[in-house]
């Protein structure tokens, strides 16, 4: 019954052009959409507050992260018996302060977590641009090292990546964003080869446009919406790989504290002091589940498709 | 419309015009034969725009009609022929000549919504072309942009709002500016009005009619709609599948329409001002450009259809001064 | 009005709420459908004609509603009808074909089951599948559809856009109905085609005995086919009466100059003279004539709410200067 929703919104068109109101682009539009879904911004503010942990950690941090303490070794939570509230979520094995390592752990994920969607997203937009809009072999190439790269298991090349390299923060970075891109690139290529067929695609052409101007000024703004609900979707996803390559003692390396690293310290005492493993596993979950909300209101708010 | 105002050089010649596209994709070129995937959305059409005036295409979707437009703009490859515009070839043109000569030949738009990028405010949509064409500063670029708003009846108050602020014909005026802004001789007006209500539609038809006088316009006018076509041009070409069957002054083409297709086309329109009364219809829809019928393309649809007709393509014929057809009803006839 | 019409719409009011404000689509619509009539309403974008007969087949949805008014059918008010009995009425005694066929017919059916399943729903008088699928044949054919068995399985996308109007026709007349809402059967189709698609409607109601309502934008078309006709403007009839009648002799400043703007194939020549001006935002609409704001006899009685008034044999205009 599209044609009563043509009927209806005809006016509400109209109505925006009678009543003199401020100039107000589609962003700016979009983004009020986003500030009327409450999850969305108590997810955004969630996010935000991970985000200020991760700056903040040596002052919200109780104790050294990197202290050990024998005679604390696996000391509960406060709340059981045997703990205190100076260690209000217990130590590990040898001794440390679980909080602090913690807080001083959402470093990790978010340096890498941004790191790898700002390398992704950038390679990607460039190269999903220039195979949608420039076609050809152009086209042809970047669409068969995507291809390529999809038919990699994601953690299987990650860690087959970082042995090769070793350790150290910015080959994480480099192992993932390796094949991350992928994703932003199949977006904007696909969004890029939709925009490009837009008259004021070719009114620019008309007007004897150069290619770079199309692509940056008239395509990119139009992608740029899906593309950021896209890379916030994975964000997610890149923690919970760094998390992964931490379990697996390919990433981070001790003794600086990974949450991924953290769970996997915690696996021998699992029985006895799960508490070890717990308190970073949580950590996890909210700041993936946060990513998540926060994305999907993103694409509510954002996406095209939901609006005219 | 006289013939002592015809010039020695048209502004714009288009000679044995071909576009065709090959939907083959990849592997399958070496393996599908060529002829049956090749849409041939131009077939051999040949045309002069003369200086000044309005040159209206008419035909149904699928004709060619939008492909010629673009074609003649360059903004398609031709496959083969040529289109030279005040004399120069456009096809022997490197990207930087052809930039240039850009400023020359413009382009307005059927969709009011898919043609203004809704990121882009109205003062960047219309400053593009001056951007590119002139080495202006910020503030004289704005007021080109204001002078230009104005003219096509739009408040200079308008440069910082985006597309979706405005009404279908007020985004249409809005088009209008971007093309004229950059001065150009010949514009191509691709349906500008198809997709207006009646009232606005005859709003924007009053302001093309009205610049084209004073900026002393050309135009290549691409409609379906036989009344706007009849209304604002002096020349008529009719498409038919990627062919002009007819070509002729305006009124004397839409009072005494010689090809079958152009007479059943007529019949065709639904008029306020008709008595009703039984018409001739055309059968059957238009044959897929994949396989267009041999001979002369109309034939399967034709009421006058002859033997030769579906053998021998027909070669236009003079049937009256700047008058001619394709059809071989009037081979013979006296010019 | 006092003939016993078909349908009779009454004072309807289709409001849409929306974070803007209160979109009155329909605002005070009266229009009858006589026996065996073609009327056609014509009306710009955004006038209302859709929505009202949304309305009629109760299809309008949230945030639309029926604020107000009568829709009479059949000794029945559908505006106060359940649910469950408008649906059973719709298909089998009032049918819809909607402007674009390729969204309305469901893709992932053939044709033939589309049209099967609408003869089953509502006939009960078809015995089994066999004997539907005999009607859909039979159907097809009437409708002009060449080899209407063989393409009883095909899919929607494989028929061209004229075809795809007929199929939905089909459907539509597959219970034959007493009214056929035609919604803009022919906007996205070729002159030579939507010729071919008018005359199989004119031919079908002839056929049928059915009334038809004509939606379009296009005056032409309406004058050609339709013995009536009704001017939609923002929400409101405007002007109805005898189409030969209305055409000659306006009586609505509106009308009048949607006449005047229109280029004419028979005389290229004669000046067209655009309405100034653009349609009113239908939010927070004065009480007061509509086209007010661009009429050239703008006058201060204008400035109330103004009624149909009778204009003649057969005829009403929304105009002040009707009554003097």
């Amino acid at each position: 019954m599209s044609v009563q929703a043509v009927e209806a919104r005809a006016p509400a068109k109209a109505a925006t052009d009678a009543v003199a109101q401020p100039v107000e682009s589609i962003f700016i539009a979009n983004l009020r959409d986003f500030r009327r879904n409450r999850l969305a911004v108590a997810s955004v503010a969630m996010v935000g507050l991970f985000a200020l942990m991760a700056i903040f950690a040596p002052y919200l941090a109780p104790h050294d992260p990197y202290a050990s303490d024998l005679f604390r070794r696996l000391q509960p939570p406060a709340w059981l018996d045997g703990g205190e509230w100076a260690y209000p979520m217990g130590c590990d094995g040898l001794g440390r302060d679980i909080l602090s390592r913690a807080i001083y752990g959402a470093r990790v994920s978010m340096t890498i977590g941004v790191a790898v969607m700002m390398v992704a997203a950038m390679a990607g937009m460039i190269a999903g641009l220039a195979a949608g809009y420039l076609r050809g072999w152009t086209d042809i190439a970047i669409s068969r090292v995507v291809d390529v790269l999809l038919g990699f298991p994601y953690l299987i090349l990650a860690i087959g990546l970082m042995a090769a390299m070793g350790p150290g923060l910015g080959n994480i970075v480099l192992a993932l964003a390796i094949k991350e891109w992928v994703l932003p690139c199949r977006v904007a290529r696909a969004e890029t080869l939709a925009a490009r067929e837009m008259e004021y695609v070719e009114a620019a052409r008309a007007l004897g446009a150069s290619r770079l101007h199309i692509m940056l000024r008239e395509i990119l703004p139009n992608i740029l919406s899906p593309l950021i609900v896209v890379c916030t979707m994975r964000m997610a996803w890149i923690i919970i790989m760094e998390a992964s390559l931490s379990f697996l003692g390919l990433g981070v390396q001790p003794p600086v504290p990974s949450w991924g690293s953290m769970v996997a310290d915690g696996r021998q005492f699992l029985i006895g002091a799960w508490w070890v493993s717990t308190l970073p596993g949580v950590m996890i979950l909210l700041l993936v589940l946060a990513i998540n909300l926060a994305s999907q209101g993103l694409r509510d708010a954002f996406d095209p498709r939901m609006r005219t | 419309m006289t013939a002592a105002l015809q010039e020695a050089r048209p502004l714009v010649a288009v000679r044995g015009l071909h576009k065709h596209y090959d939907l083959r994709r990849g592997l399958r070129r070496l393996v599908d034969r060529p002829a049956q995937h090749t849409v041939r959305a131009l077939d051999g059409v040949t045309l002069d725009i003369r200086r000044g005036e309005t040159l209206g295409v008419i035909g149904e979707s699928g004709c060619g009609k939008s492909t010629l437009g673009r074609t003649v703009l360059r903004l398609l490859e031709p496959t083969s022929g040529s289109v030279a515009f005040d004399g120069v070839e456009l096809s022997t043109l490197d990207p930087a000549a052809m930039t240039v000569m850009r400023r020359h030949m413009q382009i307005i738009f059927q969709d009011p919504y898919a043609s203004l990028n809704p990121r882009r405010t109205v003062e960047q949509i219309v400053g593009l072309g001056i951007a590119i064409h002139a080495r202006n500063t910020a503030h004289e670029t704005r007021e080109r942009v204001a002078d230009m708003l104005q003219r096509v009846g739009l408040s200079p108050a308008h440069m910082r709002r985006y597309p979706h602020q405005f009404s279908g014909g007020q985004r249409q005026r809005i088009g209008i500016a971007r093309a004229l802004v950059v001065k150009p001789q010949f514009v191509v007006c691709d349906e500008p009005v198809s997709a207006l209500d009646v009232s606005i539609q005859a709003q924007i038809l009053a302001l093309l009619a009205e610049l084209k006088r004073e900026l002393g316009l050309t135009y290549l006018f691409i409609s379906h709609d036989l009344a706007v076509v009849g209304h604002v041009s002096d020349r008529v070409a009719v498409m038919y599948l990627g062919q002009v069957v007819e070509l002729g002054p305006a009124r004397a083409l839409l009072k005494s329409p010689a090809h079958p297709y152009t007479q059943a086309l007529l019949a065709a329109v639904p008029r306020v001002e008709a008595g009703g009364g039984e018409r001739q219809r055309l059968q059957g829809d238009v044959p897929s450009p994949l396989r267009p019928p041999s001979g002369c393309r109309f034939h399967t649809r034709c009421p006058h259809a002859m033997a030769k007709c579906s053998a021998i393509a027909p070669t236009p014929v003079m049937v009256a001064p700047g008058h001619a057809v394709a059809c071989h009803l009037h081979e013979g006839a006296p010019a | 009005m006092s003939d016993p019409a078909l349908l009779a719409i009454r004072g309807l009011r289709t409001w849409f709420t929306t974070r803007q404000g209160v979109v009155k689509a329909v605002d005070g619509v009266d229009l009858d459908v006589l026996p065996g009539e073609c009327l056609g309403v014509v009306g710009e974008s955004g006038s209302g004609k859709t929505a009202t007969f949304l309305s009629v087949l109760g299809l309008v949805k949230p945030p639309g509603r029926i604020e107000a008014g009568q829709i009479i059918f059949g000794g029945r008010d559908l505006a106060q009808l359940p649910a469950a009995e408008l649906r059973a009425l719709r298909g089998r005694d009032i049918a819809i074909t909607m402007q674009d066929a390729l969204t309305a017919l469901n893709p992932a059916l053939t044709v033939g089951e589309q049209i099967v399943e609408t003869i089953r729903a509502h006939d009960r008088g078809v015995a089994g599948p066999a004997a539907a699928r005999a009607r859909a044949v039979e159907l097809l054919r009437l409708v002009g559809m060449p080899e209407p068995e063989r393409r009883l399985g095909d899919y929607p996308h494989q028929f061209s856009g004229g075809m795809r109007q007929r199929v939905m026709i089909t459907i539509a007349l597959s219970c034959r109905p007493k009214l056929l809402i035609a919604d803009e059967p022919t906007t996205a189709l070729d002159v030579t085609i939507q010729a071919q698609v008018l005359d199989l409607i004119a031919t079908m109601r002839r056929q049928l005995g059915m009334s038809v309502v004509l939606i379009s934008h296009n005056l032409g078309v309406v004058a050609e086919y339709c013995d009536r006709v009704a001017l939609m403007y923002a929400g409101q009839v405007v002007e109805s009466g005898p189409t030969r009648a209305v055409i000659a002799a306006p009586r609505h400043p509106y009308t009048q100059g949607l006449l005047r703007s229109m280029p004419l194939l028979s005389d290229p020549d004669r000046p067209i003279r655009p309405i100034a001006g653009q349609v009113p935002d239908l939010i927070d609409l004065p009480e007061e004539c509509r086209f007010l704001p661009r009429c050239p006899h703008a006058a201060d009685a204008c400035r109330h709410d103004i009624r149909l008034l009778p204009a003649g044999a057969g005829r009403w205009a929304r105009c002040v200067r009707i009554a003097a």
